[in-house]
């Protein structure tokens, strides 16, 4: 993120736009893969980040200090995340039939990254907050005290939360016989 | 297997995890990117529910079109099945439309709270409940459901009886005689590839859901990859591994048994027997297999990645039908029906349905509906059967209900619950529905011919789970307390809690916790006084987190993570653990006093859970509106216990912050709180004469609110004149309530008996050792003062009496 338009952001009205724009184009590709990777798919990374960008600029009033943009707009991403996996929750996705009718619509990057291993698809078993911590642990490789203020919650809250996640990619592994590869 | 197998397992597993996101990583979509340009440039201002103005910058989303013809020819139809049910997302509608009133199917659903009675353990701690993931069939006249491992039965829905358990199955089939599982076997690891196993398809069948035997499949070795059932008999797809392909590139072979012990390999055309991605499904003429059949000319085409590169693939979708699953021939399902939509079918009483609006008499022809499902149901909707009935639930929820005949009635809610929570799951049973939803279970009874209307009546407080009811707390007359002026001159104490997270105050002196660090133990201490204090033996406790509370004469102590237990000790040195295992408490709030405890459980997260003696018994407190995941923080005060959290706001997609109040912990009445559309309460504080609470954004930006409330029933936002800022650190124990913030480097703090009037405390003596460790200053008032605990030290105030 440039310090320059930091300052602005805190100081200029006029430039408010622009502003806002910078300091979310530096966060977008962080925020677009954790949305990747967690809803499985490249649309869904749209939508959940454009709704993050979205929230972010109804409550940008409400950030005091521009340097905490980063942790502050990747909360929300979070959240949006995390919203949409609750809604998902307790559902299996199922492709009765993958093929498309165009190449370029067909190739999803975080489709095809979920599929290279079946550790991927048993992620999606796990229930959305344990997801969240893993994605974050994992896939933008955050610290756990990093997670838990990221969340705003107990370390030892993630700590469980990763705990019980591992344990049960674990399980889902031994009942598949793979674990080693 | 050993520690170091474990740890090596714990590697693997971990590089595996960070595997999937290394480089190249997808770059962001130039649709987001313009996005943004357009939200600052103020085209694009807000997002919500109806998404509507996310969708001009997306394009055409292909998979959620409702109506068939839209999905025809494109060939990627998403389908989302749950618990026997189906979801379809289609596009929202802008309302219901006027539909037809039919006399002969049903009319409305008078929806009954059934949480307390009926269900196996859906809303207890630990349990994932029925509908989460696991299978509910239609059998006999009744329903079965296989819930993790073990056989439930029902004849109505309402009342389940375990019937015994099952082998380790996926998903259960039913024949009209047979219960048929389905599952995963063991396959020795290869001697060509040692340290590789897999897992290959496994049948196991009963008679009775008691009994169970694994039949002798004709396909050692091979996955089961699509799996259907009628009356007759039932068939089975089996593949190989696909190793090198992509998922379902290997194809498929069709069995089919008339009894689950025996299964005949079918006989199938030469295209069916290359075709790849193959699913089945069952109609009441007979089965229909779907695949793709690889052909350069193709119009349909995989794409994607393997483990040898990126790869495309054309072909044709095609279809395939056997009226006993043993003879297959080629299947025109008519000219609008998609291929793609065969994967699920739905059985009514008059015909059989598809999702995407066709039904078919015999199940080999196919209409389309007469009744347009998506200006009903809007969003993703649901769909489940019993054999007779076939519903769609969609968003609201709103139900729809059909024979299998294209006719849809659009079902009335009634009843006296006030309320279904949105987002739940639903499934249709023998006269009625089942809906799990916000953490509880509801049945709605089907009504035909009602006169109705379109809205719940308001009813009663939903019925409480079972459970001891804890005795109603007499009137607590309480001596009244004297507020404070100042504190005294701050003695650091060197044997002090550091770092404590936790402290509680009982009979006999105080008991703090600290968490434990990474790869340590919990840490304990006791103290008669608040001033010395002593660690106890650190092989005491397991666990990593932890929180402590009184229980009248004893105190209690929980923990969670890495191990889990709880004690309770009448003295704070002698320790002794509950026979109760497994406790989900200990990383969140927990209060008590001799009438019982009340905690925040942290599995699953965000319920309240109360115990009358804090040991062998917890039972799951009922919240009336609360969805499972909503509970922060609760506290105790005089005669009552008050708990905080955040609700779904007013409009789809937002929250505000929520109290509840209960005398007895069992019976629990929502608060009133003023519309702060977009917070959540996060913590409590209590006082002799009222509460403290903090609301944030859920968002986690912006400036936290403080709220105060007489008696946990009625709140109000803090005025201004409190001096006290929202960032405050607030600690109470029942009787003050003590606040502190860093202000230009120096610390200062204030109290209050009622969180309402605030007095300040002046401290004496140097505090810039505690304000610098403001990140990890935690304060706690104590009977006789105030003690300041950081990262690396205690400090103890005496308090000075108004």
């Amino acid at each position: 993120m440039e310090g320059a338009a930091r300052v602005a952001l805190a100081t200029t009205v006029r430039d408010e736009s622009a502003d806002f724009v910078a300091l979310v184009q530096a966060e977008l590709p962080g925020a677009y893969r954790l949305a990747g990777y967690l809803l499985g798919c490249a649309e869904d990374a749209d939508d959940a980040t454009c709704e993050a960008v979205a929230r972010a600029w109804q409550a940008r009033g409400k950030l005091r200090d521009p340097d905490r943009f980063a942790a502050w707009f990747g909360r929300i991403i979070s959240n949006v995340c995390y919203d949409r996996l609750r809604q998902r929750r307790g559902i299996t996705i199922v492709e009765i039939d993958v093929g498309l009718a165009s190449d370029s619509r067909a190739r999803d990057p975080f489709r095809d990254a979920l599929a290279r291993d079946e550790v991927g698809r048993l992620i999606r078993r796990l229930p959305p907050d344990q997801q969240l911590v893993v994605g974050l642990r994992f896939w933008r490789d955050l610290s756990l005290d990093e997670i838990a203020e990221r969340l705003d919650l107990p370390l030892g809250t993630v700590k469980s939360r990763l705990h019980y996640a591992m344990r049960s990619l674990r399980k889902d592994l031994d009942r598949q016989g793979k674990v080693s590869l | 297997m050993n520690h170091d197998d474990e740890l090596d397992r714990d590697l693997d597993l971990e590089s595996r995890l960070h595997r999937i996101s290394q480089d190249p990583e997808p770059q962001v979509s130039g649709r987001v990117s313009r996005y943004v340009q357009s939200v600052a440039s103020g085209a694009e201002d807000s997002y919500g529910p109806a998404r509507s103005k996310l969708r001009p910058l997306a394009g055409p989303r292909l998979l959620r079109m409702p109506r068939l013809v839209a999905v025809t020819g494109l060939a990627a139809a998403l389908v989302l099945a749950i618990a026997g049910t189906l979801l379809v997302t289609t596009l929202r509608s802008n309302g219901p439309a006027a539909t037809p009133r039919y006399s002969d199917l049903w009319s409305t659903l008078e929806w009954h709270d059934i949480t307390s009675t009926a269900f196996p353990a859906s809303s207890q701690p630990g349990s994932e409940g029925i509908s989460s993931n696991e299978s509910v069939i239609a059998w006999k006249g009744g329903l079965i459901a296989n819930l993790q491992g073990n056989l439930w039965s029902s004849i109505d829905g309402q009342t389940w009886r375990q019937q015994g358990n099952v082998p380790e199955v996926l998903n259960l089939l039913a024949t009209k005689d047979w219960l048929l599982g389905i599952g995963l076997t063991r396959v020795p690891c290869s001697g060509s590839s040692p340290g590789i196993c897999q897992d290959a398809g496994a049948i196991w069948y009963s008679a009775d859901g008691v009994a169970w035997k694994e039949a002798q499949v004709p396909f050692s070795g091979d996955l089961v990859v699509g799996y259907a059932a009628n009356n007759t008999g039932a068939v089975v797809l089996a593949s190989p591994y696909a190793d090198n392909g992509y998922p379902g590139s290997s194809p498929a072979t069709p069995y089919a048994s008339s009894d689950g012990a025996t299964w005949v390999k079918a006989s199938m055309p030469p295209e069916m027997a290359r075709a790849t991605s193959m699913t089945l499904a069952s109609t009441r003429a007979g089965f229909v297999a779907s695949g793709f059949v690889e052909d350069p000319a193709g119009t349909v085409q995989i794409a994607g990645q393997n483990p040898s590169g990126q790869f495309t693939v054309n072909g044709f979708s095609r279809l395939w039908f056997s009226a006993d699953g043993l003879t297959w021939s080629s299947y025109d399902p008519g000219p609008e029906a998609s291929q793609g939509l065969f994967g699920m079918v739905y059985r009514g009483s008059a015909g059989d349905a598809l999702p995407y609006g066709f039904h078919s008499a015999d199940g080999l022809h196919w209409t389309r509906d007469e009744t347009d499902l998506s200006p009903n149901a809007g969003g993703m909707i649901q769909f489940s059967s019993d054999g007779t009935e076939i519903l769609v639930q969609g968003e609201g929820p709103v139900f729809l209900v059909s024979l299998g005949d294209g006719r849809w009635q659009r079902l009335q809610n009634g009843g006296g619950i006030g309320s279904l929570p949105r987002a739940g799951q639903s499934w249709v049973v023998p006269g009625g529905v089942i809906y799990d939803g916000g953490g509880r279970v509801y049945y709605g009874k089907a009504v035909s011919g009602a006169t109705v209307t379109e809205t719940l009546r308001p009813g009663p407080t939903i019925t409480p789970p079972p459970g001891p009811t804890l005795k109603p707390l007499p009137s607590v007359s309480l001596a009244p307390a004297s507020g404070w002026s100042g504190l005294g001159v701050l003695q650091k104490l060197p044997d002090g809690p550091s770092g404590a997270e936790s402290v509680a105050a009982w009979a006999h002196g105080y008991v703090a916790v600290r968490n434990a660090p990474a790869g340590g133990k919990i840490t304990a201490w006791t103290s008669p006084d608040g001033r010395t204090w002593t660690v106890v033996p650190a092989a005491t406790f397991t666990g990593s987190s932890a929180v402590v509370a009184a229980a009248g004469d004893s105190v209690v102590f929980a923990s969670w993570n890495d191990g889990n237990g709880v004690w309770v000790s009448a003295d704070g040195t002698n320790w002794t653990p509950s026979p109760m295992g497994n406790p989900p408490i200990g990383d969140r709030p927990m209060v008590g006093d001799g009438r019982g405890m009340v905690a925040v459980m942290d599995d699953p997260e965000y319920q309240l859970v109360y115990s009358g003696n804090g040991s062998d018994t917890w039972y799951t407190s009922t919240l009336p509106g609360a969805s499972a995941d909503n509970v922060q923080s609760v506290a105790l005060s005089g005669d009552r216990f008050v708990a905080v959290g955040k609700m779904p706001g007013p409009d789809s997609g937002t929250w505000a912050p929520t109290a509840w109040w209960s005398k007895d912990a069992s019976t629990w009445t929502q608060s009133i709180v003023p519309d702060a559309v977009g917070q959540g309460f996060v913590s409590i504080a209590a006082g002799r004469n009222g509460f403290v609470a903090t609301s944030k954004s859920v968002d986690g930006g912006g400036t936290a609110t403080l709220w105060s409330s007489p008696d946990g029933a009625t709140w109000g936002k803090l005025g201004s004149s409190s001096s006290l800022g929202p960032d405050a650190i607030l600690a109470g124990d029942g009787t003050h309530i003590v606040g502190c913030d860093v202000l230009a480097g120096a610390l200062s703090c204030w109290s209050s008996l009622d969180g309402e009037a605030w007095t300040s405390l002046p401290l004496q003596g140097d505090t810039s050792e505690l304000a610098a460790a403001r990140t990890s200053l935690r304060v706690f008032p104590l009977r006789e003062g105030v003690l300041f605990v950081t990262a690396d030290g205690v400090w103890f105030g005496q308090a000075s009496a108004q």
